[in-house]
């Protein structure tokens, strides 16, 4: 610890961010990719056209297929074709963990409990599509990660997120001259630069960056902090069932009845619904029990607020009698707490308000990885002096950063290409698609153990690059819809993949450019700085000033 | 929300010219003078006030909050950019040159008496 408060701010500044620094990086990349999760979905499925049916006819079609399969399921839940969000109509089933049927009762795990399809709303049958993680496995990892379990996850981003808040408002702190030097960037001056760019993009976006932190420690609050709850409520799953129920305020929820009896239409049970909102208003319609004697259907409206909650209706699923409905408001404190994490998820915005959320988010990642750069460029004119080479954690933090900020693009290119190029009827097809991009990774994080640092970044850029640029020819040779014809079909999810990839390998290729050009003129000035001192720099270590894409 | 967005960026655009630094940078060698130093933060207040005018005049308040601030950001970035590696494209803009044309004659003015 320094002395006086905002010395010992600025360590605690530097310390909470290096220590997590990488995980962040991992969260902020990825989860900002998911501001186009339903976008990467339909271009990682381009066998699925976008649909045109009508409620009547997709909520119809939805129920004959739930009918067919899960008649005996704990619930359905449907989603109609409406908005950016739901493009396809989808529908899922959820059995009980043990199920009963046939006599025998075997324990049921997650993927055999919950199965979704995306339906054909015309034929009533799942949409044949190759078997992909999508844009939503890459969303899930920002929260979830990946290979690890939930109670463990929820814990480690929990505290990640933790540090990342101690480390913006310490930053905070620290900054001095927050208004002097708010429009303030002096690039091509090492450190100095560094410094602007980590400062003045924080200072730009720290509403969103306080807002995105706080409100993702949120969803985390009842695991991080489970003692309010299980002191009310009791520990395990029921109690946690309980809690939620109170919390949605499911009030006219019901246990299964035992008795059989048949489900109402859900298409005249939708047209209620659109009579009261309007024409394409419901976001989901959930059935629980169904054909039990107290099945009930809950429909929801779309979001049309920051609030990830909605108005509903609920209906008797036999009757088919309106039981209640619930308005999108509920108590204070709940308010509070729909509003901060639909604000997190940023669902209810205009497309040019997700591109804010995306340019924001992409400016966080930034941060970051200027932070982590930052760190090394301060102590690299000190290590590069030692002796026998800097230390072991200094060369351990240079080695990640390569890794990690070079090298996660590089993997979510590899991701994106897995999906085009593997083959569509191997079995495991999700989970290679996801082992494609940590094995990627982790090649890129072994990479600069064997290369100069300099031309590991430079080398990994290139990477970047071309993996990047290669993206929209690799579809256009697997797929039908390429380029040119997205264009003619004016397909603007497609031409606009094509187009970001193309950009960001352009900005790779151009960071690499630019470190080449840094390192030739480095080579140039060294015989100089040798003359005058002749132990000072080892050729291979350098400080890896680069132009962040 | 284009209106918004402009407003937003000639606001930070006049608070960013009010600083000596950033003056010079779009046109060096002349100095703030010490009117232009007081109506410039006045002037970028005012657009600002006006830009989220204009956007809360939307249906939902907690959307407009959450556009507003997404419109700052973007317009405080282009504008550290414009400054950073394009300054003169600062002063290409025609209400700020209006300024500049006030702050000419001023200064000469100033020279004459």
């Amino acid at each position: 610890m320094k002395n006086g408060f905002r010395q010992s701010m600025a360590w605690l500044h530097t310390w909470t961010g290096l220590v997590v620094g990488w995980v962040l990086f991992f969260v902020f990349v990825t989860g900002n990719l998911g501001r186009f999760d339903t976008e990467i979905d339909r271009w990682m499925k381009p066998e699925i056209a976008k649909e045109t049916a009508s409620l009547t006819q997709a909520v119809g079609a939805a129920q004959e297929r739930l009918q067919q399969r899960a008649a005996n399921a704990e619930t359905w839940t449907i989603w109609p074709a409406t908005n950016r969000d739901y493009p396809n109509l989808r529908i899922r089933w959820e059995t009980q963990p043990m199920e009963k049927a046939k006599g025998s009762s075997k324990q049921l795990d997650e993927r055999e409990r919950r199965v979704e399809e995306t339906l054909n709303p015309e034929t009533a049958k799942p949409v044949e599509a190759r078997a992909t993680g999508g844009g939503q496995l890459l969303y899930k990892m920002h929260y979830a990660l990946h290979y690890l379990p939930r109670n463990v996850t929820d814990w480690l981003i929990g505290i990640c997120s933790m540090f990342m808040l101690v480390a913006i408002i310490s930053g905070v702190v620290t900054h001095k001259k927050i208004f002097a030097d708010f429009f303030t960037f002096r690039p091509n001056k090492g450190q100095r630069s560094w410094l602007d760019l980590h400062a003045f993009l924080a200072t730009i976006t720290l509403p969103f960056f306080l807002m995105i932190t706080y409100s993702g420690l949120l969803f985390f609050v009842f695991t991080l902090f489970p003692y309010p709850l299980s002191s009310q409520y009791g520990e395990g799953r029921d109690a946690r069932e309980t809690f939620n129920n109170e919390l949605n305020e499911r009030e006219f929820s019901a246990h299964a009845s035992g008795t059989q009896a048949s489900l109402a239409s859900l298409t005249a049970l939708a047209a209620v619904a659109e009579s009261r909102w309007g024409v394409n208003q419901i976001r989901v319609i959930e059935v629980s029990n169904p054909n039990d004697a107290n099945a009930r259907v809950r429909f929801t409206h779309l979001l049309d607020s920051t609030s990830r909650s909605s108005e509903e209706l609920v209906f008797d699923g036999v009757s088919g009698n309106l039981l209640g409905e619930r308005a999108a408001e509920g108590s204070n404190s709940r308010g509070f707490y729909d509003h901060l994490l639909g604000l997190h998820r940023g669902l209810f915005g205009s497309w040019v308000l997700r591109w804010l959320y995306f340019l924001s988010g992409l400016a966080g990642a930034i941060i970051i990885a200027s932070g982590l750069v930052l760190w090394v460029v301060k102590r690299n004119p000190k290590q590069l002096k030692q002796a026998n080479g800097p230390d072991f954690g200094h060369r351990l933090v240079q080695v990640l950063n390569v890794g990690t900020i070079a090298g996660l693009p590089v993997a979510i290119a590899a991701y994106f290409l897995a999906n085009r190029l593997l083959p569509i009827g191997i079995s495991g097809r999700v989970d290679w698609e996801v082992n494609s991009l940590f094995i990627v990774w982790l090649a890129a994080l072994l990479y600069p153990l064997a290369r100069p640092l300099n031309r590991a970044w430079i080398e990994l850029f290139w990477a970047a690059a071309v993996a990047f640029v290669l993206i929209p020819f690799v579809n256009a040779f697997t797929t039908e819809r390429g380029f040119i014809s997205s264009v003619q079909a004016q397909d603007w999810i497609f031409i606009s993949f094509d187009l970001v990839a193309i950009t960001t390998g352009l900005l790779f290729a151009y960071g690499a450019i630019k470190l080449t050009r840094r390192e030739n003129a480095e080579a140039l000035a060294k015989p100089h700085r040798r003359d005058r001192k002749p132990v000072s720099q080892t050729p291979d270590v350098q400080s890896p000033d680069i132009e962040v894409a | 929300m284009l209106l918004s967005f402009l407003l937003a960026y000639f606001g930070f655009a006049a608070l960013s010219l009010s600083k000596n630094r950033h003056f010079q940078q779009v046109w060096p060698g002349q100095k703030l003078l010490d009117t232009t130093a007081k109506i410039l933060p006045t002037l970028g207040w005012t657009l600002l006030v006006l830009s989220s005018l204009f956007i809360f005049q939307g249906p939902k308040v907690s959307i407009a909050i959450t556009e507003f601030l997404g419109i700052l950001t973007i317009c405080a970035l282009l504008l550290i950019l414009q400054f950073a590696y394009f300054p003169q494209s600062v002063a290409g803009i025609a209400l700020i040159n209006s300024v500049r044309k006030n702050i000419a004659s001023t200064k000469s003015n100033h020279q004459k008496n």
